[in-house]
């Protein structure tokens, strides 16, 4: 015991460990060139992040996100309600995160109105039209659309959405750029055709080769961080597409997506993201 | 914040040589711990008088610090009362306040800043030796410039801290 207490304090007194310590902390130079990479809060300020101070897809955590130095916009979750106004939530169904209970597509406005979030700050679940637009001034906003409606295991009704984000003037918005992410093939056309900027989301290169073909006026791709390898990522920005990775939470998450290149990485850990950009 | 300290540390000698030496204990511990932030790890000094241990804690965060090469340091004043002692076992409510600076984005001059205050229990176990564990929750505040108004603006929320540690006694 005394033997390995001298032991452990010879080497302490030695300077051995601020050596180390010394070395871990500044012997991985950080790359510089990922300046042209845009970094995007997922749901604002992430998913189920212990750090994020307010609930995903709320008005707070949005301002929240685009108040912080380098975030590049936000992107969040749309659901439409049956009286045809589009709301802010991720989930499919309500009482997973908040006190109502049922799906957004089945219910109108004067109900998720009195809705708030299961949280200490009990934010109000927010409608898309009751943001603040001008905070996304030289930013972009990104609209993920949702189309299932599990609670009768169909598709809500396109027009709704098209009709209700046209009222808002997004497809013609100058001061900022809105992106529309679609996951349901059926939808891609009938969004381009109505003016807005689409992004489609795969999970492999092939898939990315057969809707660049059927889809090429689509302006980019997004996809998991696990599903793409840097080369992935290479061949679609070869191809002038666009390409935006999430599914990002750790800082050696971070670091792989960064390293692979995409134009842009909508994370779940803003603070993470932007330390180890810059 | 350096000032704070130097004015604790200086109240903590002087209250050291009024009181009777036999009542009177000295301890470091080393522990890891959490908080909605990071997962923090670091050193504390206390005394234990009667009751009282005021503490003054150094801490770092580890994923920022050893995985991201940001330096995030915590550093926390506070007192834990130990009202129940039952053998080897103490058992007390803390009362904390931490600081904490982080700079997150190199292209610019600003810091995020975290102040805390937290209330919550200390439990220790053994002698010489001790385990410890700290839980505690309460305010946690984080101030930064705000690139939307170009100012210092802060947002309030539920934080929370745990620690389990070793000290050594003296």
């Amino acid at each position: 015991m005394r033997w390995g207490f001298t032991l452990i304090l010879e080497f302490v007194m030695s300077g051995k460990i601020l050596f180390i310590l010394l070395l871990i902390l500044f012997s991985c130079s950080k790359k510089k060139d990922y300046e042209n990479i845009k970094v995007f809060g997922h749901a604002a300020t992430g998913l189920e992040m212990l750090n994020s101070v307010y609930h995903d897809n709320s008005k707070e955590a949005v301002e929240f996100a685009l108040s912080m130095e380098g975030c590049d916009g936000v992107e969040i979750d749309l659901h439409v309600s049956e009286d045809g106004e589009i709301w802010l939530y991720h989930d499919e169904n309500l009482e997973s995160e908040t006190n109502g209970d049922g799906c957004i597509a089945n219910l109108n406005s004067g109900y998720l109105s009195t809705l708030n979030y299961k949280t200490f700050a009990k934010e109000k679940l927010v409608a898309l039209k009751d943001l603040n637009f001008t905070l996304f001034n030289g930013k972009e906003l990104i609209l993920d659309l949702r189309h299932h409606n599990s609670c009768v295991a169909g598709i809500v009704p396109i027009e709704k959405m098209i009709s209700k984000l046209q009222s808002l003037g997004l497809h013609l918005q100058q001061d900022y750029k809105v992106t529309c992410i679609i996951s349901y093939q059926n939808w891609i056309q009938p969004f381009l055709e109505a003016g807005f900027s689409v992004y489609y989301s795969i999970y492999s290169v092939a898939e990315f080769h057969q809707k660049n073909l059927l889809y090429p006026e689509l302006e980019g791709y997004i996809v998991k961080n696990k599903d793409f390898t840097k080369d992935d990522i290479r061949e679609i920005k070869n191809n002038s597409k666009k390409v935006y990775i999430f599914d990002i939470r750790s800082p050696k998450g971070i670091r792989s997506a960064l390293r692979k290149h995409p134009d842009a990485l909508i994370t779940d850990d803003i603070r993470a993201t932007l330390i180890e950009k810059y | 914040m350096f000032r704070l300290l130097f004015i604790f540390l200086f109240l903590f000698s002087i209250h050291q040589n009024s009181i009777a030496q036999d009542s009177l204990f000295r301890k470091v511990d080393v522990h890891f711990g959490m908080t909605r932030m990071d997962f923090f790890t670091g050193v504390q000094y206390s005394m234990q008088v009667h009751q009282w241990q005021p503490f003054v804690m150094l801490e770092t965060g580890i994923n920022r610090t050893f995985f991201q090469n940001r330096i995030y340091p915590r550093v926390s004043l506070g007192s834990a009362y130990f009202f129940l002692k039952k053998g080897k076992y103490k058992f007390g409510p803390q009362v904390s306040y931490s600081y904490s600076v982080l700079r997150i984005n190199k292209n610019t001059s600003h810091y995020h800043q975290w102040n805390e205050v937290y209330l919550g229990s200390r439990i220790e176990f053994g002698s010489k030796f001790r385990f410890t564990n700290v839980i505690s929750g309460g305010w946690m505040n984080e101030r930064f410039y705000n690139q939307l108004t170009n100012k210092r603006s802060g947002v309030n929320a539920l934080g929370f801290y745990f620690n389990f540690g070793i000290c050594y006694v003296w």
